[in-house]
């Protein structure tokens, strides 16, 4: 009997009023972060590089604190507010929902997480295995990518527990590219070095406040060349590696040098092979 | 030639002698080193009034934006181009090359200087070229002309033949025109600058835009703090070079007034000792840039229809009669610039970047620095040019003076580079 009129006093007395209410503080916070999204991702797309990027960053949080101040307006609708009686109804439906909807509970935990430690945030460009995208969405329990081939894939937030994610912008505007080129061995290197930085400085993507850098690792089958060098905006990374490679092909072969030719198969060495982009093989 | 010179510094000295110029060392054109520009501000009462203007905007229906004007734009028409040649007429460059003159004179006198070269800056429309052009004359330095693109592309030495053997000076007028931002275009403008500081080519000035000099700045990273340009355009000096311009009559005042307040902005010969807001806001808007602000300001002037006369001659200020000797031209109050679309494409922003680094370029040379093929080129060109964004003047395309404030302003907002004005 003490047990049935503590559970009692627990929940207050629910009439039709009380469930409209409720209703109607979740429909306006549905409608209030559907607003917000939808303006702010308005707003943004009309901004450009740090600022775009600031204002797509608030967004998360923003939705964190409207669904938090649903919760607290709607709670106390149902439960008599006290300190007791919440913790014990929000433990009880967290033990609920913690065994029946495990996964799904640690996906939401991990977005929280995500938000709070701003791993990947809207507008950066993130690895996670072997996806690689723009954030467009940090959502409650997945992350929206939307990939270079225009696939839209959505990541669990529980990814984060056990594999890395690799973010090449991390909030800036701005990401570092690597374009990479192979040449034949015999090759004077300080010209090439010379060629490939006129490439970068010619670029009209090219963002000049971060540094260009042209770096050579000698291989077993050739000299690699990368340059690294920033474009202007991080969307424009594949049209700035496109640009920097198709002119850098034309720079080479202007000054003779050959393009190095790798055996597809390492057991096949002396069989020929089919040239890829920049002298890799295919 | 020396008639017309002294003439025109007559004219100077009679416009300094008015108003708020009264201090006889205030030289109206002024060369000064690079880092020494004085961006003109906008005056704290234009910027809260500005602020509050784009405040109410946002809120405001278009229909309900603008309050009933002193006098409607559209009962007045643009002034005829003998008008505009007496009231704006064009900048005579002879006296701020006159003034570069001074300014180098110790350098050019000095048999050994520390520089063998000179670099004079310009920003787009304040005709830097030019300036170094009638330098050259006053000075009888040999000109040497920018090489062909083709010279560029192939790195001819030839061009260095142009160059007079010491002790004769020289002046390059234009050294955007000396590269391409182009693979093969660099190099002959990095032997360029490498002999000219060295002295292997004597002692010379070069002219360059401020846009080619902020990229040659990154490809041939050598500072030269003693680099020169104009000094600022304020509001102050802006009203004593268009009442110097202006072709005085007898007797004759000319009033200046805004059309949207019919407030008075300045009036010639200049007798006021304050400087209006507006002209304040014209040079802020301009960053000081000469020649920008003069075509704006020659966009706006309006004249009123002889039917309307009356009505401008019972001004505000207690109905009183304007006096035969004065005269009103009215002002208008917008800024005459095309609207660039919102969301501007990538394309666009390239091409237009691509114009301002190279101080205009042939559509031909274009197609080669951009991304893009010929037509497309071309058709963008065309889409820009009948929106006033871009004009093609003598084979060049290049920004329009009204587009260039906007055309900047969205460049520094993508984080393109931009010049150091």
């Amino acid at each position: 009997m003490p047990e049935e009129t503590h559970a009692v006093h627990i929940f207050r007395s629910i009439d039709l009023s009380t469930i409209i209410e409720a209703l109607a503080i979740a429909l306006a916070a549905v409608a209030l972060i559907l607003i917000i999204q939808r303006t702010l991702t308005w707003i943004a797309n009309r901004l450009q590089g740090k600022r775009r990027l600031t204002l797509l960053v608030t967004m998360p949080f923003i939705r964190l604190l409207i669904i938090l101040a649903a919760v607290v307006m709607i709670a106390p609708l149902f439960i008599e507010p006290s300190l007791q009686n919440m913790v014990a109804f929000l433990g009880s439906i967290g033990l609920a929902i913690g065994f029946a909807l495990k996964d799904y509970t640690s996906s939401l935990v991990a977005g929280i997480v995500a938000i709070g430690e701003q791993n990947y945030r809207n507008g950066d460009w993130i690895k996670v295995n072997d996806i690689y995208g723009e954030v467009r969405h940090v959502g409650m329990r997945t992350v929206e990518v939307v990939t270079p081939d225009d696939d839209r894939v959505l990541i669990p937030h529980t990814l984060l527990w056990n594999q890395s994610v690799s973010n090449a912008n991390n909030g800036n505007a701005r990401l570092q590219c690597v374009t990479d080129f192979y040449l034949h061995p015999l090759h004077d290197s300080f010209k090439a070095r010379q060629a490939l930085e006129d490439v970068a400085l010619t670029s009209p993507y090219l963002y000049f406040d971060d540094p260009v850098a042209v770096v050579v690792n000698e291989k077993p089958w050739g000299t690699h060349y990368r340059i690294r060098a920033y474009p202007v905006d991080a969307a424009q990374q594949f049209r700035f590696i496109t640009d920097l490679t198709s002119r850098g092909k034309v720079a080479l072969s202007q000054l003779g040098f050959k393009f190095t030719l790798v055996p597809a198969i390492p057991s096949q060495a002396m069989k020929p092979s089919i040239q890829g982009e920049n002298g890799i093989a295919l | 030639m020396n008639q017309q010179k002294q003439q025109n510094s007559d004219q100077e000295l009679s416009s300094s002698s008015e108003g708020p110029f009264k201090d006889p060392n205030d030289r109206l054109w002024e060369f000064v080193p690079v880092s020494d520009y004085q961006l003109p501000g906008h005056s704290a009462h234009s910027a809260a009034t500005m602020f509050w203007a784009y405040f109410k905007a946002l809120f405001k229906r278009p229909e309900n934006m603008a309050s009933e004007p002193f006098i409607r734009e559209s009962d007045l028409r643009s002034l005829p181009e003998t008008r505009l040649k007496h009231l704006a007429p064009p900048i005579d460059w002879s006296i701020p090359a006159q003034s570069l003159n001074e300014t180098l004179q110790a350098w050019l006198n000095f048999p050994e200087p520390d520089q063998p070269i000179k670099f004079v800056i310009g920003q787009p429309f304040t005709e830097h070229a030019q300036i170094v052009r009638l330098w050259a004359e006053m000075n009888e330095a040999t000109l040497i002309e920018a090489p062909s693109v083709d010279q560029i592309l192939s790195g001819d030495q030839s061009w260095f033949d142009s160059w007079p053997g010491e002790p004769s000076v020289w002046a390059l007028p234009n050294l955007e025109h000396c590269y391409l931002r182009h693979i093969n275009g660099l190099n002959l403008v990095r032997q360029f600058l490498e002999h000219a500081q060295m002295g292997r080519l004597g002692k010379g000035v070069i002219g360059c835009d401020s846009w080619a000099w902020a990229y040659l700045q990154r490809i041939w990273p050598v500072p030269r703090p003693d680099a020169l340009t104009i000094q600022a355009f304020d509001g102050a000096r802006l009203v004593r070079l268009l009442c110097g311009l202006m072709a005085p009559r007898q007797g004759m005042r000319i009033r200046f007034r805004n059309a949207a307040t019919g407030k008075e902005i300045f009036s010639a010969p200049f007798e006021d000792e304050q400087i209006n807001d507006e002209m304040i806001q014209l040079a802020a808007h301009c960053r000081g840039n000469v020649g920008a602000a003069i075509r704006y300001w020659r966009e706006r002037l309006r004249s009123e229809p002889e039917l309307d006369k009356a009505k401008s001659e019972n001004f505000d200020t207690g109905q009183k009669q304007l006096p035969a000797h004065e005269e009103i031209v009215w002002v208008a109050a917008g800024l005459p610039e095309p609207i660039l679309p919102v969301g501007t494409d990538e394309d666009t922003v390239l091409t237009l970047h691509t114009l301002l680094l190279h101080g205009g370029a042939p559509e031909s040379v274009l197609s080669e620095l951009l991304p893009f093929s010929s037509s497309g080129c071309m058709a963008l060109l065309i889409r820009l040019r009948n929106t006033g964004i871009v004009e093609c003047r003598q084979g060049r395309w290049n920004v329009h003076e009204l587009a260039y404030a906007v055309v900047r302003s969205l460049l520094k907002t993508r984080d393109y580079l931009i010049d150091d004005f």
